[in-house]
């Protein structure tokens, strides 16, 4: 079985997370993954919310995958050390950790919030990306959005198609 | 085209990445970096082998889409030298519910034994792409691979 930190299964996982985000849901895709994985260390994925009302928002995903599945409280036994947490908690954008099971192919995604205190050792799966899950996550991202003020942060640098 | 028929193409090329990965784990799959083709297969331990991957969707067996597609491709692979490995034409769905066809292409009469020429077009017939027969595909393309540095 290859091992934790075996790129195959790195690539295998980042291959399986594309595809559950990439789930058509009423004809529709929610979101648009691009691989950023050899650009950005530390991030796998930049994924764009699709829907034209959403403004171009995003959120950033780190993925974690294993072949050794479940504990004994059917949390998922991936691993993230704490300097890796923090450096992904500095993202000022909507960071998550996904993390794969190589064998069911199930993807489940947990926010990174800051401050992070310790390392990961497992993944609670009570947040798999189903599509109801994905529909819910893409609400979770836009309301993100919405209660930053980046979105009307007055900018210096005016451009005229903006004044 | 429009977003969504271009995220539909984006979501038929995963599906081909993941059956690819299924059938063979010691395979590395990136983007094409020629627009001819979707993906890219190399061997981490050999990376000298390696392999085009062109992904279209099923409905594109039955219409003339698909023999415009390999009389184009034809066309274009007789130009370079480099398109002479072979490729793996994957036929999917939309969805991974709805089953996956391939077959390898060759442009010429030296490739893989169960290749087919490209420049044939009525000819080519698609298999079940389940992990079995990709695997094999794959495990055949190596071994021609290797064949061919022996001769060369």
């Amino acid at each position: 079985m290859p091992g934790r930190n075996n790129p195959k299964v790195g690539k295998k996982g980042e291959a399986i997370a594309e595809d559950i985000i990439l789930t058509e849901i009423n004809g529709e895709f929610l979101f648009d993954p691009a691989f950023v994985g050899s650009t950005f260390p530390g991030i796998d994925f930049y994924v764009q919310l699709t829907p034209s009302d959403s403004k171009s928002l995003f959120f950033l995903a780190q993925v974690k995958s294993t072949y050794s599945l479940y504990d004994t409280k059917n949390n998922l036994k991936i691993k993230c050390t704490l300097k890796k947490l923090k450096e992904l908690a500095k993202n000022p954008a909507p960071t998550y950790i996904l993390g794969v099971d190589l064998i069911g192919k199930k993807v489940y995604a947990r926010f990174i919030k800051s401050p992070v205190r310790k390392s990961l050792n497992f993944l609670p799966t009570n947040f798999e990306l189903t599509p109801k899950n994905l529909t819910l996550l893409h609400k979770e991202v836009v309301n993100y959005w919405k209660n930053t003020k980046t979105l009307t942060h007055k900018k210096k640098f005016k451009s005229i198609t903006y004044d | 085209m429009t977003k969504n028929a271009w995220m539909l193409e984006r979501k038929m090329v995963v599906i081909a990445k993941n059956l690819l990965y299924d059938a063979n784990p010691d395979l590395i799959i990136q983007e094409s970096p020629v627009e001819m083709y979707d993906l890219l297969a190399r061997f981490e331990h050999n990376p000298s082998i390696q392999f085009w991957i062109e992904v279209k969707s099923h409905k594109a067996n039955v219409t003339k889409n698909l023999k415009g597609y390999l009389k184009n491709a034809a066309f274009n692979i007789s130009l370079k030298d480099i398109f002479a490995q072979p490729i793996i034409l994957i036929l999917v769905g939309n969805t991974k519910d709805e089953p996956a066809e391939f077959c390898i292409l060759t442009k010429h009469h030296k490739g893989p034994k169960s290749s087919l020429i490209i420049k044939d077009v009525n000819e080519i017939k698609f298999k079940s792409a389940d992990i079995r027969s990709l695997s094999e595909a794959i495990d055949e393309i190596v071994r021609w691979h290797k064949e061919q540095t022996l001769v060369s």
